[in-house]
């Protein structure tokens, strides 16, 4: 008698702990909870994060209570001036998202501590499964706001099919384009066996400026204010490199994205964000309307020492506006749902990231794919990963705004510099332009 | 009737039957009430209401997508004027034709450079996601499917979202989109594709003047290179000399229709189509659909069977949701099918409102009958309580110091009572009075009685006594008996009674007694017996 009691009062004490762990939360199946959503996975493209939102709203999110609703789609570069937009009330912006996916420096703008501390939604063990350097990237002013989901790096896309005529022609090979300064010969002997084509777009040119500084052992070539020092004869050192084979037409900055120009065949190759692989058509139009296949070939950036690359560590993570705790609840279990291994490495495998979840980290090595571009994709992200160490993209307020002003003043002079340069002009002395440009932009 | 009728002549008390009868009141009361709101709609409004709030919100979208459509049509009429005449300015100072420009880029740049900017601020000063000019022409007629491909310009807003909104080149010349500030698509290519192209033939085919009877809204089709669905709004480019040029017109995307045709409502789930009518289905592939401003709503995909339902109300039934809603076919185009617009909530949250409709009237019924049976409880006792307060007064009996009750009928009762009271009162005092008198007049009869009867034994002549005494042993034993009567206290009828013998026989025995015992009558007779009984008792107590 006395052992069933206990049993009874055990079995009360139980369903009593049951009871209130249900009772703690604030969803309601009955009662949805609607979070909007801002992305940047597959603007003016086919987009896997939207059929991934609807899996979840139909599954998980239909069980739970909880509709994520996908209110704008747009791009990396443009996101953080849109949402610092919405969080102002700008006339015309649509209202402040719930969830969105932004750079560090983004959430920075906003005010970390406007956004959901994922600290305070994951446990320690929950957190232990995610790559470690990928959940620290997302640390701003000591609290965890930007959640990974995925992460890109830099990498060179080239249009393998002139790429191949060229090198039978000139007998240059892929190895070359493994250092910078086999890149610049590459791009100059490209420059003139095209007839003045240039070899590479640049997306993130300045990206490439600070990995070869930081290969040099250059430790100190921003200020305190987030911007370069002008005074370290490093930093324009390497910068003139860059402008000479601007000045010339060797490389240019790209129209936004790498990707448009060398699908329309101004340019054959592009350094650009992993992910640009969900953008890259098949084929090469050229103005007469003739196409050839693109036979997409994917490398790893240039280096200035192969056997000690450095590889930027980019892409957006997963930020939540503070709104209500109901919300909060709701955006941690899309957090969790979304980032689990299979579904993580199902995403970042459609859209040229890298997972975040140590379990798909590892298991991509193993992943099929169906298309030979993102088999090249993957396999040259092993390489890097493998050979290369991962550095954090900088992080303070108002820095990518003068990258892109910077990047807007060269897109405008870079074709009359380049016609300079034709009529004579000394390229030094263009590029010494270009390097007060750099300097005065505010 | 009879309930109450069986109520009145049950053994319930006061209080219970006041009470009943109080609630029988006030249910019949609310019968009345709500037969009163059923009759003018009231209660069983629910279903009405949701039908007449769709249909109300289906006027306006209706008019917003007539309107849209419209609007679109006659700037689409203007651009293709517009176009029609750029292009015959371009190739009347080449002095070329149409045909002429195949395979001649410089001519096809030259002309994609002079639309450009025309397609560009109609793009922008219209309601659209996309606007194009697609030539019969093509850059290279030698190519592999070039009978298809066509030059032209397609532009595209990106980013509709924000007021700030930038164009993207789709289709045509990147350089010279570039020129003008335009980006080009992520999945752009150089030519249209014919093929690719909704409704091409029957647009070209039916291509004729006025444009306002030839334009088209095509099928729904996918973007080539993206997942975006959208239509177009298209109208031929006919020449002065009636030569077919090409098609204008502007795109409509998924995207854009969800965004810029979002209704205000109060519905919050309300989902929007906008489709072919395939007679009693709805192809979601084929329609565009949008829902509620500043909320969300439950897309509906694959295809939706609808039927007719309760309260004029249809119901969709799809793959995974069931809605129901209004429907209405509307004309937005002489060249088009009609389409369908179609107005509609989740099936659930109908269910949940009619639920909660019924939840409200039963808490209001609840409410109603709780407040009812409160009063009836209520006024019951303060009704009853005087009463009931009166009816122990009255047990009481005391009628004089009883509280007013503030009832007139029951205070005048307990007066009347009281005036009675205190007559009985006064009565039973005189009657008291009576019977003292009576008693004392008793009590001196008997004491007047004793003291005759003491009298009379001292009267008695002793010389008569002693005759007495000594004859009376002469009487017969009839006489005998007759005497001993007489002492019992009868009389002569009793006495001829009782030994049966003749009245005159007892007088005949009682002269003879008389005579023998010396008295003159019963009287005497009497007085000696019981004179001589009163010695024979003295003697045997002595």
């Amino acid at each position: 008698m006395k052992k069933a009691l206990s049993l009874f009062t055990a079995l009360i004490f139980v369903l009593l702990i049951l009871t209130s762990c249900r009772a703690a939360s604030l969803l309601d199946k009955n009662n949805p909870v609607m979070l909007t959503m801002w992305h940047v996975y597959g603007e003016q493209a086919d987009s896997p994060m939207n059929r991934l939102i609807e899996e979840f709203n139909q599954t998980v999110g239909r069980d739970q209570g909880i509709i994520i609703n996908v209110t704008v789609m747009t791009n990396t570069s443009q996101i953080g001036n849109q949402l610092l937009k919405a969080q102002s009330d700008v006339l015309g912006a649509p209202e402040m998202p719930d969830l969105f996916f932004c750079h560090n420096n983004n959430a920075d703008d906003l005010g970390a501590s406007n956004l959901i501390n994922w600290n305070d939604v994951f446990s320690k063990e929950e957190l232990d499964g995610y790559v470690e350097e990928f959940i620290e990237d997302g640390i701003v002013d000591d609290r965890l706001v930007v959640f990974p989901v995925s992460k890109s790096t830099h990498l060179l896309f080239i249009n393998g099919t002139q790429f191949d005529r060229f090198c039978a022609e000139t007998g240059v090979t892929y190895d070359h384009l493994s250092t910078w300064d086999g890149f610049f010969d590459v791009a100059a002997g490209f420059y003139t066996w095209s007839g003045g084509k240039p070899f590479c777009a640049f997306d993130y040119l300045l990206r490439a400026i600070e990995l070869i500084l930081e290969a040099e052992g250059e430790t100190s070539y921003m200020t305190e204010d987030g911007w370069y020092d002008f005074d370290n004869p490093a930093v324009k050192e390497v910068w003139m490199k860059f402008a000479k084979a601007l000045c010339q037409g060797h490389i240019v900055v790209s129209d936004l994205y790498s990707n448009t120009q060398v699908m329309t065949g101004e340019v054959i190759a592009g350094c650009g964000s992993s992910a640009a692989i969900l953008y890259y058509n098949d084929t090469v139009t050229y103005p007469d309307n003739t196409t050839e296949p693109m036979n997409l070939q994917i490398l790893p950036m240039p280096q200035i020492d192969p056997s000690n690359g450095l590889v930027t560590q980019a892409g957006v993570g997963l930020c939540s506006y503070k709104t209500t705790e109901q919300k909060a609840e709701a955006a941690a279990v899309f957090a969790r749902w979304f980032t689990q291994s299979s579904r993580n490495l199902d995403f970042v495998t459609q859209t040229g990231y890298m997972p975040v979840s140590n379990g798909a980290f590892y298991a991509i090595d193993d992943h099929s794919f169906e298309k030979e571009s993102y088999k090249r994709l993957y396999t040259t992200l092993k390489e890097v990963r493998d050979t290369c160490t991962m550095v954090k993209e900088p992080i303070y307020s108002g820095y990518y705004d003068r990258v892109q002003k910077l990047y807007d003043a060269l897109r405008a002079s870079q074709h009359k510099l380049l016609k300079r340069y034709i009529s004579g002009e000394n390229v030094e002395a263009l590029a010494e332009e270009t390097w007060r440009l750099f300097m005065n932009v505010e | 009737m009879r309930i109450l009728q069986d109520i009145g002549r049950s053994k319930k008390t006061l209080h219970a039957k006041l009470f009943i009868y109080m609630l029988i009141l006030t249910a019949l009361l609310l019968l009345a009430i709500f037969a009163g709101l059923f009759s003018v709609g009231t209660l069983d409004n629910t279903q009405k209401e949701i039908h007449d709030t769709l249909d109300l919100q289906m006027e306006f979208l209706c008019q917003d997508i007539e309107d849209y459509f419209l609007t679109l049509a006659v700037t689409g009429v203007q651009l293709s004027e517009d176009v029609t005449e750029l292009i015959e300015d371009y190739l009347e100072n080449q002095h070329i034709t149409l045909n002429d420009l195949n395979n001649s880029e410089a001519d096809i740049n030259a002309v994609q450079e002079a639309l450009f900017e025309p397609l560009k601020q109609k793009l922008l000063q219209t309601d659209c996601s996309g606007a194009f000019i697609m030539l019969d022409a093509t850059v290279n007629s030698k190519i592999e499917g070039a009978q298809h491909s066509k030059s032209g310009l397609y532009l595209q807003i990106s980013g509709f979202e924000f007021p700030d909104t930038s164009i993207l080149l789709f289709r045509g010349n990147s350089q010279i989109s570039k020129h003008h500030g335009v980006m080009p698509h992520r999945k752009w290519r150089l030519e249209f594709d014919a093929a690719l192209f909704p409704n091409y033939d029957e647009v070209i085919s039916g291509a004729k003047l006025p444009l306002e009877s030839s334009y088209k809204i095509t099928d729904l089709f996918i973007l080539p290179g993206t997942s975006e669905e959208a239509l177009l709004v298209a109208v031929p480019l006919i020449g002065e000399n009636g030569m077919v040029y090409g098609i204008c017109g502007f795109e409509i995307s998924q995207s854009y229709f969800k965004i810029e045709h979002a209704q205000p409502t109060k519905l919050s789930h309300l989902a929007c189509i906008m489709a072919k009518d395939e007679g009693g289905k709805i192809d979601l592939s084929k329609g565009l659909n949008c829902g509620v401003s500043g909320g969300y709503y439950l897309e509906p995909t694959g295809e939706l069977l609808y039927n007719n339902s309760e309260s004029g109300l249809l119901t969709f039934e799809g793959d995974q949701l069931s809605y129901v809603g209004v429907i209405k076919k509307v004309k937005l185009c002489q060249q088009s099918d009609d389409f369908l617009l179609a107005i509609m909530i989740p099936r659930s949250d109908y269910a949940s409102e009619v639920t909660d409709n019924i939840v409200q009237i039963a808490i209001f019924i609840a409410l109603l009958l709780f407040f009812g049976i409160i009063c009836c409880l209520y006024f019951t006792h303060k009704f009853l309580s005087p009463i009931l307060s009166g009816l122990k007064s009255m047990k009481g009996g005391n009628f004089n110091d009883i509280e007013k009750t503030n009832v007139p009928e029951i205070d005048d009762l307990f007066d009347f009572l009281a005036k009675k009271d205190r007559e009985h009162e006064a009565e039973l005092r005189q009657l008291e009075d009576k019977n003292r008198d009576v008693e004392n007049e008793y009590a001196k009869a008997q004491t007047k009685i004793a003291q005759l009867a003491d009298k009379k034994s001292d009267q008695i002549d002793m010389d008569i006594y002693k005759m007495f005494l000594k004859n009376l042993h002469t009487l017969t034993p009839r006489e005998r008996e007759i005497f001993d009567y007489y002492l019992q206290g009868k009389n002569a009828k009793e006495i001829h009674a009782h030994i049966g013998v003749s009245e005159n026989t007892v007088k005949f025995h009682n002269k003879n007694i008389y005579s023998k015992l010396g008295v003159s009558s019963r009287k005497q007779l009497l007085q000696y017996a019981k004179l001589m009984s009163k010695q024979e008792d003295e003697t045997l107590k002595d």
